[in-house]
């Protein structure tokens, strides 16, 4: 079977954007300039109709907003909890699942970092993120104090692959594995499931994350986990956690949710995928390089059997399939 | 038992299923709307000129169920308008439920609010089609009947955009050419001046909206003939109709409307301020389409190339019915086709000869003559319908077309089909069996 995408900004506020525009939508085949309506993965919303009563021109883009940071606190010297405050009208669009932003301090637009939004207090026009200070871009948020401005820009829509599946889960079991800072965009959808009447069974590797960070994480997000180590002492997955998805398969869990890095869920996607045969939905937080988010950088780029470059800023895919293009 | 997945639950999937079902297999009918007969929903004319004998030699062959309940739907029977003798007319609000009942009672397994948007082609073979949830129905042979007009884009780029008719697209989601999912190119009807694709030919009024004396006329004799001002009568719309049967100069000099349960304008679009200039129409209003002052849905961008046998050419275990089988007008039509695929999914499951209807009967000669135009000698500007244009014409040159009976009957005979389509169905079928379940 030929590999499906979609595109997670299709129908947005965004929608149609510049990829539309130009001739390189991910769902259009007309706006990709063909002469025939190959539509097949979506309903409700014809790219080509509203590119065409927009006159041609993409919708208004996501663009750069000022933001005052009101609250700061520092974990372990090396995970840094911030909130913003949003401007006026525009905290609405940042409720969806898998909506993470481009944040930086300075001006230079090299600094964009992509991280996923937390939560968010639609009342307070606030928002919250967790940065993992690590690399040239997110080490700037260390001094980083209340009442300071950051360049915030979003929101993105696909902080997570597997949208569908989590967001159609209903009055079911689920299965969340996350490792160190992977819990963090994995908030959101565990409280979606949470919401949608899903018994949720969270287990945590704490990765580089010291207990303290750990009981904070919990007490602030009153969630009920299990510590587990994912990996052996000799770096390959333990059989403590090939044990826990294989019984969760058994016991009829519908979807696996992980929030490690790509190494980690690569192996894990493989071992579902041949213990399950592809019944079970997954879901997985993204951890693709990004720069712009638009689809026009080229920084997440992944080639799928040498026949389909995919934007992992904005294709939504199989996560099976996700899986094998992972590095 | 072989299992068979018909994709598209129009009047050709409807009759695919069935004859699939009659002739001994476990049958899956997908639906992406919440309604079948497609766009019969607002069809309503039959046995009108050639489509008579069509139906008759249907009922011989052993597939008259469809013709049944469309004779037991109609409101009128033997009406004469413009180019067209003795035809039917069924309410195409009571014509849907009979159907679906029908489906029920031969025990097919019908899925509604059901889109698919891809295949499973494993080594040629189409192992499943999958649902837009990921999930996929898997079976032996499959009949891509999703016809041919639309999506949203077609009808923006080669009409005037989204005109909301029946198929509702927005909805449902877009019709997915399977064959064309397959790796087989679609072929594209064309226009008289070459652009491709064709208007749907009629629009649906709202009966409570004409004038008292007008919908009495309607109500009472089942069509009523009002004149098109001189200044809005237009020539060039005949050339981009689908219905080559109505594409007389009668039609665009007069506004024509037939008693279908509502009232039938046989004209694709035409703008509400010039349509309430009609003494009688002042105060008319659209229901299908709700913009069928401005466009129509789009046609026959999406044609499958067939063999006689439905068998589409290049794939292996793919058949097609209606209109994406053969550049074919009406329900009719689309029932004759899709009779035939039905059948010969179930032969092709159990290896025997496939059937190939005979040109001796109008109902085989108008699947050969339209393949052998559209298909090999390219002709993309044409279509054909027992009804009217080219092939009424040569049905009548060569004897096909008849109102007798026993003529009918003794031609079907002739040709050794006689009842044919007509086994009875074997045990019934546990519902939503072989379906596993879905991802993205």
């Amino acid at each position: 079977m030929r590999i499906y995408t979609k595109c997670s900004n299709y129908a947005s506020d965004t929608c149609p954007c510049v990829l539309a525009e130009s001739g390189h939508c991910i769902v259009c085949s007309m706006c990709r300039g063909e002469d025939f309506c190959d539509c097949s993965d979506t309903s409700g919303f014809c790219v080509m109709q509203e590119l065409y009563n927009n006159g041609g021109k993409a919708r208004d883009q996501h663009h750069m907003m000022k933001c005052t940071v009101t609250y700061e606190t520092v974990f372990d010297d090396t995970i840094k909890l911030i909130r913003l405050n949003i401007p006026d009208g525009e905290i609405r669009s940042f409720t969806q699942l898998g909506s993470f932003v481009f944040i930086r301090v300075l001006e230079n637009t090299f600094y964009d970092v992509p991280i996923s939004v937390l939560y968010e207090e639609i009342d307070l026009d606030s928002i919250e993120l967790m940065i993992q200070l690590q690399g040239i871009k997110t080490k700037c948020f260390k001094n980083l104090k209340k009442g300071d401005t950051v360049f915030l820009r979003g929101p993105y829509l696909n902080g997570i692959q597997g949208l569908k599946a989590l967001s159609s889960l209903h009055n079911s079991k689920s299965l969340v594995i996350c490792r160190g800072i992977g819990l963090f965009p994995s908030l959101y959808p565990i409280s979606q499931m949470i919401k949608n009447n899903n018994d949720v069974k969270i287990y945590l590797d704490q990765g580089t994350f010291s207990k303290t960070l750990l009981r904070a994480a919990k007490d602030l997000y009153e969630l009920d986990i299990e510590e587990i180590s994912i990996m052996d002492p000799g770096g390959r997955i333990s059989s403590q956690m090939y044990a826990i998805i294989d019984d969760a398969i058994k016991q009829d869990v519908k979807l696996i949710h992980f929030g490690t890095s790509d190494h980690v869920m690569k192996q894990l996607i493989d071992h579902v995928e041949e213990k399950s045969g592809r019944n079970v939905a997954l879901s997985c937080i993204n951890n693709s390089h990004m720069c712009c988010g638009e689809g026009i950088c080229g920084a997440c780029t992944r080639n799928i059997n040498s026949q389909k470059i995919v934007h992992l800023c904005k294709e939504q895919m199989d996560v099976y399939e996700y899986g094998k293009i992972l590095i | 038992m072989s299992r068979i997945i018909v994709t598209g639950g129009g009047w050709s999937g409807v009759s695919a299923a069935l004859s699939a079902r009659k002739a001994g297999a476990e049958v899956v009918l997908l639906e992406k709307t919440d309604l079948v007969l497609g766009a019969g929903n607002v069809g309503g004319i039959f046995r009108n000129n050639g489509r008579f004998t069509a139906a008759e030699e249907m009922k011989f062959l052993g597939a008259g169920e469809l013709f049944d309940i469309m004779d037991k739907c109609a409101v009128h029977v033997n009406v004469s308008f413009p180019g067209h003798e003795h035809a039917s007319l069924y309410d195409v609000n009571k014509v849907e439920p009979c159907a679906k009942e029908l489906l029920g009672e031969f025990g097919i397994e019908l899925m509604t609010e059901s889109h698919v948007m891809d295949i499973v082609k494993v080594n040629d073979n189409v192992e499943a089609v999958v649902l837009d949830d990921g999930t996929k129905i898997e079976g032996d042979v499959f009949i891509d009947t999703t016809g041919s007009s639309g999506p949203m884009g077609n009808c923006l780029k080669y009409g005037h955009g989204c005109s909301m008719c029946i198929q509702r697209c927005p909805t449902f989601g877009p019709r997915v050419s399977l064959t064309a999912k397959y790796g087989i190119k679609d072929l594209r009807g064309r226009r008289s001046d070459g652009t491709p694709g064709v208007f749907s030919g009629a629009c649906k009024i709202e009966k409570k909206t004409l004038r008292e004396d007008i919908r009495d006329e309607l109500n009472e004799k089942g069509v009523v003939i009002l004149p098109v001002p001189k200044e809005d009568v237009n020539y060039d719309k005949l050339g981009q109709k689908a219905c080559r049967q109505y594409a007389l100069k009668e039609y665009s000099e007069n506004v024509i409307i037939l008693d279908t349960g509502a009232a039938k304008l046989m004209t694709s679009y035409y703008p509400l301020d010039k349509l309430r200039k009609i003494p009688g129409l002042e105060q008319a209003e659209y229901i299908d389409p709700y913009s069928a002052g401005r466009g129509n849905s789009i046609r026959y961008l999406a044609v499958a190339p067939c063999e006689d046998t439905m068998h589409v050419i290049g794939a292996t275990n793919l058949f097609c019915g209606g209109e994406k089988g053969a550049p074919l007008i009406g329900h009719t039509e689309a029932v004759v086709t899709g009779a035939l695929a039905g059948y010969n999914t179930v032969k092709y499951a159990e290896k025997e000869e496939l059937l190939i209807l005979p040109d001796t009967l109008a109902v085989g000669n108008i699947i050969s003559y339209s393949h052998k135009q559209f298909v090999r000698e390219q002709i993309y500007n044409e279509r054909y319908t027992f009804a009217g244009g080219v092939f009424f014409k040569r049905m009548k040159e060569l004897g096909l077309y008849s109102t007798d009976t026993d003529d009918i009957e003794n031609r079907v005979t002739a040709a050794g089909l006689k009842g044919i389509f007509d086994i009875s169905p074997k045990t019934p079928v546990p519902p939503h069996s072989r379906v596993s379940g879905g991802q993205l």
